[in-house]
């Protein structure tokens, strides 16, 4: 009764737990339902990142703030995700606690990290279709379009270490953000949760291998109109590696780096931390029973054997 | 403290991806195995086996 009058925040461990269930939930859920939440995801972040293409477009404001600003807005796609109900493949990475837990098998954990990586993709490259059909890369003498360009230019020319480090810390963060949802009682709590960490990733320019599946393939169509080049002040020659082989390049480098991230740095340390020990409660406790159980069939047998 | 910063960059380059890439082999492995249907031809055999008995 006292527990469904608290307003206090969940605790570590209560949240540890919470995330080994839903990790089981999630893993455990059947294909189609797994595939259209992850297509959903990835429709989010493709929202969230086109907000944040729009809103750094001429905003007037210095480096820092610029950053700040499109940081906040960008965390759009995250609360979607988390307050809606959707599959985000760099957030499932925290499944990997149940994993270690015992509670799945790494199988099971591989099925919904394919499933939904394949399904956000979708939901992001749909985004980007409805999203040049709009016209709204047109707004502001073709900037907007410009922003988007320039913004995929510098993922694709990025090397693969300097991909890898800002896709693991990219993700340290996004893992951090669903955890702090874990704690979280209301919608408000959990917005709040999400607003600074997303808003930290996104001014830092972390990598996030969602949001490039909206942000590169968005590029690679603005690298076709003309005045969209023009007005972000490029030649066609300066554009080669924004091609398919740029995007999935860094696909791969920042994919492993939000994995890492996500599943070593955040739930692999969490786990170690506060569920290591029940693991070991649970295996002392089921031993017991089991010696238990041995004692008293070993009786029994024994006192069989007297009375024969 | 640059030759700290190269091992530290080799480290990133290389141990990252091959721990990751070794997770994703073993999980996608783990994962074909566990979709493939056990036989249950081998244990109706043996059930009639037994019973013919």
């Amino acid at each position: 009764m006292t527990d469904k009058l608290s307003i206090d925040a969940h605790p570590p461990l209560e949240m540890a737990e919470r995330m080994e269930n839903v990790g089981v939930a999630k893993a455990t859920m059947d294909l189609w339902s797994m595939f259209f939440l992850a297509v959903l995801a990835g429709s989010f972040i493709g929202l969230g990142a086109e907000f944040f293409t729009l809103v750094v477009t001429d905003s007037g404001l210095g480096f820092g703030m610029n950053k700040l600003v499109g940081g906040l807005v960008f965390s759009l796609g995250l609360i979607l995700v988390v307050i809606a109900g959707a599959e985000l493949f760099t957030g499932n990475n925290l499944i990997v606690m149940a994993w270690v837990g015992g509670k799945l098998t790494l199988g099971q954990v591989m099925r919904n990290w394919i499933v939904v990586y394949v399904g956000n993709l979708v939901g992001s490259l749909a985004t980007v279709l409805f999203m040049y059909f709009t016209n709204q890369w047109a707004f502001s003498d073709h900037h907007v379009g410009a922003t988007a360009l320039n913004i995929a230019y510098a993922k694709v020319n990025l090397s693969f270490s300097t991909a890898l480090a800002r896709g693991i810390l990219c993700n340290a963060l996004v893992c951090l953000a669903v955890w702090l949802t874990l704690s979280g009682r209301s919608v408000t709590d959990k917005i709040l949760a999400i607003l600074f960490p997303i808003t930290a990733f996104v001014a830092s320019g972390f990598e996030h291998s969602i949001a490039n599946m909206y942000f590169i393939p968005m590029g690679l169509l603005m690298k076709g109109e003309p005045e969209v080049v023009r007005a972000a002040g490029r030649i066609a020659a300066e554009l080669t590696n924004l091609t398919m082989q740029g995007f999935l390049k860094n696909l791969l480098a920042v994919t492993t780096g939000n994995i890492f991230g996500g599943a070593f740095l955040v739930a692999a340390v969490y786990w170690f931390i506060y569920c290591r020990h029940q693991v070991r409660a649970t295996e002392r406790a089921s031993v017991l029973t089991a010696d238990r159980n041995e004692a008293r069939s070993l009786a029994t047998d024994r006192a069989q054997g007297w009375r024969q | 403290m640059a030759y700290l910063l190269n091992i530290f960059d080799l480290g990133i380059t290389f141990l990252v991806p091959a721990t990751v890439w070794t997770l994703l082999v073993i999980g996608v492995f783990q994962l074909v195995r566990e979709s493939i249907p056990r036989p249950r031809v081998a244990s109706r055999q043996v059930a009639r086996e037994g019973g013919s008995r």
